[in-house]
Order: structure tokens, then sequence, then C-alpha cells
């Protein structure tokens, strides 16, 4: 199985940012503010190594990268059916965008709607995203969810979900009473 | 002697309720984690941990370990019976495995899976106890040099091992160990990359990067694949157990053997997990097994070869967790973040008080337990376990993720966790995508600040002589081991060529 060229392109292209990255905090670490004791290294040493070694390692792969371009190269002897079931293709990445998005909105809204009103607008979201189309069972599912995790986590695992602000907290209050919680 | 006292001490504590429950729904949970794709047993190894906040450390470790024992075994199920493996280390099973189920021999394959299974963890287990003492004793006389060689070495097969490129492995190994020098330094309490962000100042916790990375990671990759399972519905009449008479197994011992010491030499080493192991035990049947050249054609040996070597690789990562405190796999990481977070250190020191030798020796016990009660739920419940298999792929994404941010905000009730967490998840999906390896960025973050650590106190100690390393026995041998590991792929390569 080849990597195609924009593959390849696409890992050097990661290479120079992790190379970018390393060389930034290379300096951030040479400026680490500490009171120097004799001629004992100090807190930067072990991270100015990695980042040396980060530096060598992501330059080396840039180099690899451009040097190996020509196809068939980076060919490995894995089997396409191998390949298949260790790494299935991504073949809707709009998907994986709008759960990263579904999930950042869920942080953002649980403070504020609570645990409860957010789950159930996060797990039908989720459950639609991941190309699950009945109706039905997401609106059932997008209740009982947030309930079990209520259960479990407030009456089993003792743990304070939030609540959020009013008038979303008397809703939240109203099903942690219908559920047992106090 | 004393070692078998504390074995059979450690038995009668595993036969406590509490502790037997546990080790029920360790076994329950690494079945299921295993037959379904996207899980794995290290996501429900992560998963389980939040659960273990407030347990003792027995019971915390006992759910933990079954999980990882069990998870090796469920996957043949699906892997014979559906052609669809639950884990990466379930790919070898099924090219014989499901070549006997189409010929009508699905049951006898099962047999086979779980003879090998059997006998690898019983095996493997004892060797782990057989090593145990012996190996902390020689870990109690380390020194910080030689400390730092053996995680040095650890560090280095991890490397040489989790991918094909060691540039991306490097890569990987180098950004779990910057994680964790994020925050507030231990020996000069200097702020080291927090720019000032109060996120950022307390450090990163572990149980942050292994969720993150390894559980939301993993569902976000999931999301933008094909979620279909195309599984032959009269498969699921096949799930029985037939198994194979002493004579056909006796035929066998060879492979037994043979992947035996693969599985449990390779565990040993740091970096070879079950699914490495796996697919060596299988490569070498096929090698140099009597039958290797009709290997793919539906052989038991084929069965017995890639799950004897997952299985026995689950103790033998025991044996440098438990003694030198250095894990040699995902799921033993997460199992050491279960030891810290209960305020337990393991390493030699654990086998010199009574009382923490007989915990460990109750993990040893709880060992032997999970590998005959994974083998009996195969044998008896497999049919109910299969039926995950039914639950919708959204729904089970919706399920890990809730744990996952759930999980990490019971842990110190703090949102903070939960948005690293999701970076941490978007952190894992581009790995994922740009198959970087994970593996050795989360071992570089748990192995990363003990090694620095042992690294500071000898150059303290020896005023900044970084040849001492090269210079004594222990230390000088694990180096030239570790240069030999980072020499490996190289060697690989140019033998390929």
């Amino acid at each position: 199985m080849r990597l195609s060229a924009a593959r390849i392109n696409k890992k050097t292209a990661i290479y120079l940012v992790v190379l970018a990255a390393a060389l930034f905090l290379f300096h951030a670490a040479e400026n680490f503010e500490f009171e120097q004791v004799g001629n004992r290294i100090g807190p930067n040493a072990w991270p100015l190594m990695i980042l040396a070694l980060l530096v060598v390692v992501a330059g080396y792969g840039v180099l690899k990268s451009v040097i190996e371009r020509r196809p068939g190269v980076l060919a490995h002897e894995q089997t396409a059916e191998e390949e298949a079931f260790l790494r299935p293709s991504e073949i809707h990445p709009h998907f994986v965008w709008l759960g990263m998005a579904a999930t950042v909105g869920y942080l953002v809204a649980m403070p504020i709607i609570g645990f409860f009103l957010s789950t159930i607008l996060f797990s039908g979201i989720l459950i639609y995203v991941s190309q699950y189309r009945n109706i039905v069972h997401i609106a059932v599912l997008s209740v009982l969810f947030p309930v079990a995790f209520l259960l479990l986590f407030m009456r089993i695992v003792y743990v304070a979900l939030p609540i959020g602000i009013e008038p979303f907290a008397r809703v939240s209050l109203m099903v942690m009473s219908l559920i047992g919680v106090r | 002697m004393e070692e078998l006292h504390y074995l059979a001490g450690g038995l009668v504590e595993v036969f406590h309720p509490h502790n037997l429950l546990m080790l029920t729904a360790g076994l329950l949970i690494g079945m299921a984690v295993s037959i379904m794709p996207g899980l794995g047993l290290v996501m429900g190894v992560v998963l389980a941990l939040p659960f273990t906040y407030n347990m003792a450390i027995e019971p915390s470790v006992i759910l933990l370990t079954a999980i990882y024992f069990s998870g090796t075994y469920g996957g043949c199920f699906t892997a014979i019976l559906y052609r669809i493996p639950g884990e990466p280390m379930d790919v070898p099973l099924l090219w014989d495995g499901y070549a006997m189920c189409k010929r009508g021999e699905a049951a006898k394959a099962l047999g086979w899976a779980l003879i090998a299974a059997l006998f690898a963890g019983l095996v493997s287990s004892t060797v782990m106890v057989a090593l145990a003492v012996p190996t902390s004793e020689m870990a109690l006389k380390f020194s910080s040099q030689d400390y730092f060689a053996a995680i040095f070495f650890g560090l280095t097969t991890v490397v040489a091992l989790a991918g094909k490129s060691l540039v991306d492995s490097l890569i990987s190994l180098c950004v779990g160990m910057l994680v964790a020098t994020v925050g507030v330094d231990g020996m000069y309490a200097t702020e080291r990359f927090s720019f000032g962000i109060p996120l950022l100042k307390d450090g990163i916790d572990l149980v942050v990067v292994l969720v993150g990375m390894y559980g939301l990671g993993e569902v976000f990759s999931r999301l933008g694949q094909d979620l279909t399972l195309h599984k032959d519905k009269s498969a699921e009449s096949k799930a029985t157990t037939q198994f194979p008479s002493l004579r056909e197994i006796v035929a066998l011992k060879t492979t037994f053997a043979r992947s035996t010491i693969i599985g449990t030499g390779l565990g040993i080493i740091p970096g070879a997990g079950a699914t490495i192991t796996s697919f060596i035990s299988y490569g070498i049947e096929k090698q140099y097994g009597q039958h290797g050249a009709r290997l793919g054609t539906g052989l038991p040996e084929g069965v017995v070869a890639p799950q004897i070597g997952s299985t026995a690789s689950v103790a033998a990562h025991m044996i440098p967790l438990l003694t030198l405190g250095i894990p040699g796999s995902a799921a033993t990481a997460v199992i050491l973040a279960a030891f810290l977070l209960h305020g337990v250190q393991p390493g030699p020191l654990l086998f010199t008080e009574p009382g923490s030798k007989l915990m460990v020796y109750t993990v040893f016990a709880s060992m032997f337990a999970s590998v005959i009660g994974m083998c009996l739920m195969g044998l008896f419940w497999i049919r109910v376990v299969v039926k995950v298999l039914m639950l919708p792929q959204g729904v089970l994404s919706v399920i890990v993720v809730l744990f996952c941010l759930v999980g990490a905000f019971a842990h110190r009730n703090n949102m903070s966790d939960v948005w690293l967490i999701v970076l941490f998840g978007i952190l894992g999906y581009l790995f994922d995508k740009f198959r970087f390896p994970i593996s050795p960025m989360v071992l570089g973050a748990v192995l990363g600040p003990v090694g620095e650590n042992a690294f500071m106190r000898t150059m303290i100690a020896t005023g900044n002589d970084w040849t001492i390393f090269f210079r004594q026995p222990i230390c000088g041998t694990l180096m030239f081991g570790a240069i030999i590991a980072l020499l490996f792929p190289f060697a690989r390569n140019l033998m390929r060529r």
C-alpha cells in the first residue's frame, strides 16, 4: 500500500509545524526564571534535552519526507486488508469536526444550562452525527443518558454535577428530586 | 515458600465479596470492550479508572487487571465468528479462525482460543510470580543512575516497537515527555511552559492525557469512519465451544511452548503490547511452525499462536510495573495511574512491607482468578456478551464521551480538566489521522517525570558527570540495551531492503 504524494506533503508540513513549535519552546525553556544553585543544572535542563531531540528528529523528518517523495519509497509490506482493519479510512471528515464542535459547545453550555439539559442536547447531536438516524430512538436515548449519568454519578459516585444558572437550575433540581438525588 | 504463603493469602483476599464483584465486573467489561470495534481494552481500562477513585487499592487494581486480561480474549469471538476484530491484536486470529468458521469448525476454533488463553494466562502468571521477588530484590540495589537507565531503556524500546516510523514514534515520545513538564517543577518550584495560563500552572494530570488521547480521540476518529458492521447473523448460533482432544493439544505442544515464550518474554520488555506479541507470535509460527506455509487456510496453530501471544503478554507486563514502577504498555500505564491515585508507588519497596506485599500478591492471585474466570465466561456467557455488537456505534460513542467527560470531572470536580480532555481528544484524533503512534506519547507522559527525577538526582550527586551512565555495570548494560533498541528499526529496515 503506497502513501500518496499529498500525504507525504502533509507529513512534511506536520514535521515543519513540530520543528517550529520545538524551536519556540526551546527559546521559552532557555528563559525560565529560577535561582541558580552553584553549578547545578537547572529546571530547564530536562525540557531542553527533550526539545533538542525533538528539533533533531523533526528536522530529520522534514528532510526524509522531502527526499523520499518519489512513489514507493514509503510503501510498506502490510496488506490492504490488515491496514483496513487496523486503520479504517476517514470518509466523513465533516462529522468529525461537527462532533468536536458539539463537544466544545457542550462544555460551554454545561455551566449555564446545567448537566441535564446540556446532555440531552449533546447526546442527540452526537448520536445523529454518528450516523444513527432513528429520530424516536435518538429522542428517547437523549433523555435516558443524562438521567442514567445523574443517577450513577450523583447517587453512587457522589459527584456534584453542574446544575446551571436560573432558570435552568430549577429544571436540574426538579429532575434531581424526581430521581431521588438530594 | 513465603511467596506461596502470600499467594494463598492473596487468593483469600480475592474472594472477599467486594473484590470478587470487581473481578467479575472487570471480566465482563473487558470482554464487552474487546468485542466492540472502536473500544478496546485500553479504553475499557481508561473508562473504568474514574470509578476507582473511591475504592480501596486492591479492588481498583483487580478491576483494571481483569479488564486487561479478558480484553485480550473476548475479541476472539467476533474475529472468529463474524470476521470483525474488536482490537488490532485480534487481526491475526481471524485469518485462520474465520477460515475454520467458514468450514463449519467455529466451535472448534473457539475451543482452541479458549485453551490457548487459559494456558497462556496460567503459565505467564506463574512466571510473573516466580520473577517478581528476584526482580524486586535486584531493583532494590538500583542507584538513581540505574533507575534512569532502566527508564531510558523502557522509553527506547517503546519507541522502537511502537510504530513503523522511528521519527513519528520519537516525536510522539517527546510530546508526551514535554506534556509532563508543564506546570511548577518540584525541585526548583519554577513555572515551566505555563505561559501565565492558570489552567496550566497546576500541571497536566495523567488521567486527563490518558482519557483524552485514548477515549475521546478514538471517538472523534470513529465519527469520520464507516460505522456499519457487516455481520453474519447465522454466526450467532455458532457461538458454542468445542474443546480439542488431549491428543490434538499435545500435537501442538511446540506452538504452545514457542508462543508462550514469545508472549511472556516480549511482554516483559516495555513497549511490546499485546498487539505486537500477537502479530509476532503468528509471524514466528508462520516462519518456523510445522505447517507454517499453510497458515491462513484455517489451521488451529493460527488461532493458538496469536491468542497465546496476546494473553501471555498481560502478566509479563505486570512484572516491570510492580517491581520497578515502569509500565510496559498503555494499559499498565493506566494501572500505574490507579496506584498513584491511591498514593501507592509501585516498585521494589512494595515487596519489603508485609502489608504492601499482601496487596501485591492479592493482585497476582486475582490474575490467576481472572484467567479462569474469563475462560468460564467465554464458555458459558459468550452468547450474551456478543449481543453488545447489536449496540449502534452512535449510542456507544455518546456513552464513551460522557464517561470520559463526566469521569474526568469527577476526578477533581474541576471543569478545567474537562477542557483539557477535549484538547487531548483533538490531539489524539490528529495523532491517529496523521499516523503518529499514541502509546509512546502516553508512556512518555507517565515515565518522563520519573526519568527526570532520577536524572536530576544523578547529576546533582555526581556533579553533572553524565559518563556515570556508561561506567557502571547495571546502568551501562541498560544503556547498551537502549542503544540496541534504538538501532533495531534501522537494522530491520536494512534487512528488508
